[in-house]
């Protein structure tokens, strides 16, 4: 809100040299690609050219012969449709008209899902008003569709804008928010809600340029992808980064095709904020938990989530516990570079049935063989994403502590670090359990400590080396549980670059009650320390 | 002789005609198969129905996809007026299925179960992920109806009591309520189990009714739910989602849910025995005795599909549906 205020009063866009020859560079694709599908006759309508093949591209395209998708089909088709408005042949118009009355989309489970639907349905119902419901796949005229699509969007813009997103800051999901909201902020014909539309939009690129670092979005992130979160910079929201940021350039695909043919431009300010290299700062951002269904009586118990930025890095993170089921990620650091897989992070590999029927309706003792059709890894210790309830973060400025207190008997005894093999350089104390990280000019701290101690252990990954914390031993009688914690300091520091990397295990001794894993960055390597290189 | 044979083929026909006019329909809902993921390619999902005629072979009507988590058909339209209870709301069709309207906006989701009372033919009484909601006008406006109860309002299960006007009992995270003006307040029972996952009321007896809940047991009430027992004679198994009365024979009752087979008891609770014979697949989502034939049942499974008894549930066959989850199966005589 307070910033949304700041743009008003500064007011002016962002450049169109900066964006126009990006968006043309995402438009030239599909301008030329031998099949470039539905898309292609989006581009081809907006340009107001070969309109033939455009209406060949249309009326053959998978979403016109082969409805499926659901929401995902519906933003595409309305999108298209209204770029090709006027200009597309009534043969093309018939269709696009006809194929919302015979193809029934699914309105989805989560916050994109509705945003994507009600937005495409709130816009194909504005452009074909008066009809009645018969003529609707719902059965509902388009009066009502129109009027319930705008209650809902209005009431989660209110919401999102009161106590946060919740699906917030997301690298993978990023797009299924910014692009329906493209699409309303471009053609909706209602001035509120085209206001509205523009508005959410700077929201959202506001929220992620307070959290953004050389393409990537800083995490936590109430959901990221099994793949992504080892490589930020292969998310979805990098393409956006790039089109609106000036990020380095991604292979182009079809997320970002509606925001290079819109005529919204970021203000600048916001694009500022992206890419302020010269100052360090502190974000401190409120959120909301996925609606609770059941096991708590508040439907959206606040997310805190902190990040410091530099130049160099990003360190982020929420408070932990179960904020959304599957896809969370806590905490990571994040760092400028050229090479990929440019972040540290750890996480407990919690899952179980109470955690998924806390957000889904489904019977509790099926839901994980239900989830695991889909999300493969949800209940693998080796995953990389998820929430833990025995996760507890804190952090200050460029320093975080991550707190472990996992009782015997859960999914994992142990907690995870990933470490790129792509760092310039590792140095591990194995004894007093430090580790050092370094990468171009960050560099970074890590201890973690289980018990009295820890053993390290290298494990491999498809990416990366990781390190693993593991309870070993039996629990005493007078303390049953185990405690790990991370800390994490980050700092930037130019060092010469050796190419090392590693992983290490901890373990807590018999007997002892507490673990700590440390991770931190500081501006160079003590003397102390030993240096390994462990060829992964 | 001669004007006996086509009066002999005449009854014959007519015979035959009142015995196809008999057989039960078996709805069911499919809410996945396979690996569904929402906006993907996935299979064919939501409501299915079939003559009871003994086959493998189901008809889809109405839309796809929308998480059909259970249905309603009213009884006096004979077949004609179906609804679904889905994640993407209420939907209704009159004309058996040709047409379908949302009946339910935005305010209301994930709707898991549907009750229909037929003293009150407008009133609508859903129980969902956030609680109950009731129409009074067949679905042309909606109110939340959780006055009474403690949050949070998930609510897996509605039922209308045949046998008292304007009585509903629903599920809860900590028990079973009881309403008694139409869905409007709620009391809680004194099962008070942390959550109850199915309730079903007796067809023939006033106040008889079972409730299953997870991890606690299967649980009977001849009193309206004032008093409770636990069944426990023969039964191993803690968590049940479904639960059958046979019509015909009060006493006799069938249970299942997660990997328990199908539990009956011949003697109102006091005992039971499991039945797993040619049951596949165990974790039982729901149960139909044929109102006809009370030897046939029917039992959905969780990712198995559907499976038929024809011997009153002492061994079954598999009935269709393959990989699918069915949560929810009825059995109509129009």
């Amino acid at each position: 809100m307070i910033l949304l205020s700041v743009f008003a009063a500064i007011g002016h866009a962002q450049s169109a040299p900066d964006f126009d020859p990006r968006a043309r560079r995402i438009t030239a694709y599909f301008d030329t690609a031998a099949a470039p599908g539905i898309l292609g006759a989006a581009v081809r309508y907006h340009a107001r050219k070969d309109l033939q093949r455009a209406d060949s591209l249309f009326l053959h395209s998978r979403e016109l012969t082969q409805p499926r998708g659901d929401m995902f089909w519906m933003y595409v088709v309305i999108g298209t449709y209204l770029h090709g408005k006027g200009v597309m042949s009534p043969d093309a118009e018939r269709a696009a008209r006809t194929i919302w009355k015979t193809y029934f989309p699914y309105r989805g489970d989560t916050e994109n899902h509705w945003c994507l639907y009600y937005t495409s349905l709130y816009l194909a119902a504005e452009s074909w008003p008066g009809l009645p419901g018969s003529e609707w796949y719902n059965g509902r005229s388009s009066d009502e569709n129109l009027r319930e699509a705008r209650e809902y969007l209005i009431h989660w813009v209110t919401l999102t804008t009161s106590i946060g997103q919740g699906e917030f800051d997301s690298p993978t999901y990023l797009p299924e928010y910014v692009i329906p909201l493209t699409l309303l902020a471009q053609f909706a014909k209602d001035a509120e809600m085209k206001q509205r539309g523009r508005m959410m939009l700077e929201y959202l690129y506001a929220d992620f340029a307070s959290d953004h670092l050389d393409g990537m979005y800083l995490g936590g992130n109430a959901r990221d992808g099994a793949t992504t979160v080892f490589n930020p910079r292969s998310a979805a929201a990098a393409e956006f980064a790039h089109l609106y940021f000036g990020a380095p350039a991604t292979a182009v695909s079809g997320w970002t095709v509606f925001s290079a043919l819109s005529d919204f431009r970021l203000p600048a300010i916001i694009v500022d904020i992206a890419n302020d290299t010269a100052h360090t700062m502190l974000a401190r951002e409120r959120k909301r938990v996925r609606n609770v269904i059941r096991f708590g009586e508040e439907r959206n118990p606040p997310v805190y989530k902190t990040t410091y930025r530099t130049g160099d890095y990003g360190l982020s993170s929420l408070q932990g516990g179960i904020l959304q089921p599957i896809q969370q990620h806590t905490w990571s650091v994040r760092f400028k570079g050229a090479k990929p897989y440019s972040t540290i992070f750890g996480l407990h590999p919690y899952w179980s049935g109470r955690e998924l029927a806390m957000f889904f309706p489904e019977q509790e003792k099926i839901l994980i063989d239900d989830v695991i059709k889909s999300k493969g890894t949800y209940a693998k210790d080796t995953k990389w994403t998820g929430s833990s309830p025995f996760e507890r973060v804190f952090q200050h400025r460029n320093t975080l502590i991550a707190l472990y207190d996992i009782p015997a008997g859960t999914t994992s005894e142990h907690i995870d670090l990933f470490f790129p093999k792509t760092l310039d350089e590792r140095i591990v104390d194995r004894r007093a359990g430090y580790s050092a990280e370094r990468a171009t000019r960050t560099s970074a701290c890590t201890r973690c400590s289980a018990a009295s101690g820890c053993a390290c252990r290298r494990t491999r990954t498809t990416t990366a080396s990781a390190a693993r914390i593991r309870r070993t031993g039996t629990s005493s009688r007078c303390d049953r549980r185990r405690r790990s914690a991370a800390l994490t300091r980050s700092r930037s520091a130019a060092s010469r670059a050796r190419r090392s990397s590693s992983s290490a295990r901890a373990a807590s001794p018999r007997r002892t009650p507490a673990s700590t894993a440390t991770c931190s960055t500081s501006p160079s390597p003590t003397s102390a320390t030993k240096t390994e290189n462990w060829s992964t | 002789m001669r004007h006996c044979v086509p009066a002999l083929v005449l009854c014959a026909f007519l015979a035959c005609t009142v015995s196809a006019q008999q057989r039960s329909t078996v709805y069911t809902s499919v809410i996945s198969t396979g690996a569904f993921i929402v906006g993907a390619a996935n299979s064919e999902t939501g409501l299915f129905y079939q003559a009871g005629n003994g086959d493998t072979a189901w008809t889809h009507t109405g839309p796809m996809r929308i998480r059909a988590n259970g249905f309603a058909v009213d009884e006096r339209s004979r077949g004609r007026i179906l609804y679904i209870a889905a994640g993407n709301g209420v939907h209704r069709s009159s004309d058996a299925g040709a047409t379908w309207r949302v009946l339910t906006d935005w305010r209301v989701t994930e709707v898991l179960s549907i009750a229909l009372d037929p003293r009150r033919p407008g009133r609508l009484v859903i129980g969902t992920a956030y609680g109950v909601f009731v129409s009074k006008d067949t679905g042309a406006t909606w109110k939340p109806g959780n006055a009474g109860r403690k949050k949070p309002l998930f609510t897996s299960m509605v039922a209308a009591d045949p046998h008292a006007r304007d009585r509903y009992y629903c599920t809860a995270e900590d028990g079973l309520y009881r309403s008694d003006d139409g869905a409007r307040t709620w009391k809680r029972t004194s099962l008070r189990a942390t959550a109850v996952r199915s309730v079903a009321v007796h067809p023939g007896r006033a106040g008889m009714l079972a409730a299953g809940t997870e991890n606690e047991g299967l649980h009977l009430s001849t009193d309206a739910g004032r008093s409770w027992t636990r069944c426990t004679a023969g039964i191993a198994h803690e968590t049940f989602w479904a639960i059958a009365f046979d019509p015909s024979n009060p006493t006799r009752i069938y249970a299942g849910g997660h990997e328990s087979g199908v539990y009956i008891s011949r003697d109102f609770g006091a005992s039971w025995v499991r039945s797993v014979k040619g049951l596949k697949v165990t974790t039982v989502h729901s149960l139909a005795v044929d109102p006809l034939d009370a030897r046939v049942l029917y039992a959905s499974t969780s990712w198995g599909g559907i499976f038929r008894s024809r011997d009153a549930g002492d061994s079954w066959e598999y009935a269709g549906l393959t990989d699918s989850q069915v949560v929810c199966v009825r059995m109509y005589a129009f």
